[in-house]
């Protein structure tokens, strides 16, 4: 069982740390987490290397035949790039957690019974177990708002979640 | 890698050889560098209506944008960019939204 993270979601995570909001890093040594080859490959092809830590989290590896047998199971799945065909594979082989910030591919992933987070949701989850404040995704929540980063109805329904939280 | 073909005149192909040998670089890679050069603002305008239309997720568009991570997001707020996902996604994620246990996925701390 271990976090799967993908390119988009460290993305939006450097975003929130360059606006000294929440820095993922600091929580990541709790979880068991990792990424594949090709998740990899697209960190450093994408120049997020500079935030995503070396060596911290697990490289797996993805054989053809599981990537073939994902294909012959779900067509759509296909459809995918590479990096994201990995992680669907992985998640199911693993159960593991998929992060990511690509709604798509989340909603792929619940199809295929692959569980998956985005980061608003799992910043609400972390207050939830008490790994971080509340204050922090509240934070975050207004800076996404001034940034347009999630729908308004979204980020409503994310504070009074919160709100809720005890 | 893929590869793509077009055609061009005798005398376009000597141009575009003289230029690339002022360059350095294959006729192959000056083709390319000018095709990506030309295409430049249009994908990032492709990459915006995607989203906006709901055809392409965060990490697609991002991608088909050409952008750096950084310069993506602060494009997406200059244009007062809108990502498009369908009501009922939204709605489900947010009933699941504390379904999943977290500390199934936290390392287990090692005993005394």
């Amino acid at each position: 069982m271990l976090l799967l993270i993908d390119a988009c979601f460290w993305s939006h995570c450097r975003e929130l740390h360059d606006a000294k909001i929440w820095d993922l890093r600091d929580i990541l040594q709790s979880f068991s987490w990792g990424y594949t080859k090709q998740v990899f490959q697209e960190i450093n092809d994408h120049q997020l290397d500079d935030y995503v830590p070396d060596n911290a989290g697990m490289i797996i590896e993805v054989r053809k035949v599981e990537m073939e047998q994902l294909y012959a199971m779900d067509p759509i799945a296909a459809t995918f790039d590479e990096a994201d065909q990995s992680l669907i594979v992985i998640g199911k082989r693993e159960d593991g957690l998929v992060l990511t910030d690509d709604w798509v591919l989340a909603e792929e992933c619940k199809g295929l019974n692959v569980s998956a987070l985005r980061l608003p949701e799992f910043m609400l989850n972390l207050v939830a177990i008490g790994i971080i404040e509340k204050t922090i995704l509240y934070r975050a929540l207004r800076f996404w708002d001034s940034k347009g980063r999630f729908q308004t109805k979204e980020i409503r329904r994310l504070k009074k979640f919160l709100q809720a939280l005890k | 890698m893929e590869q793509i073909n077009f055609r061009v005149t005798v005398a376009e192909k000597k141009v575009f050889d003289m230029l690339a040998q002022a360059k350095g670089i294959s006729t192959a890679e000056l083709a390319k560098q000018a095709v990506l050069k030309d295409i430049s603002q249009d994908r990032v305008d492709l990459a915006f209506d995607l989203l906006k239309q709901g055809k392409a997720g965060r990490k697609q568009a991002w991608f088909v944008s050409g952008l750096d991570g950084r310069a993506f997001l602060a494009e997406w707020t200059r244009r007062g960019a809108a990502e498009t996902i369908p009501d009922e996604t939204i709605d489900r994620e947010l009933d699941d939204i504390l379904k999943i246990d977290l500390k199934k996925y936290m390392r287990k701390k090692p005993e005394p």
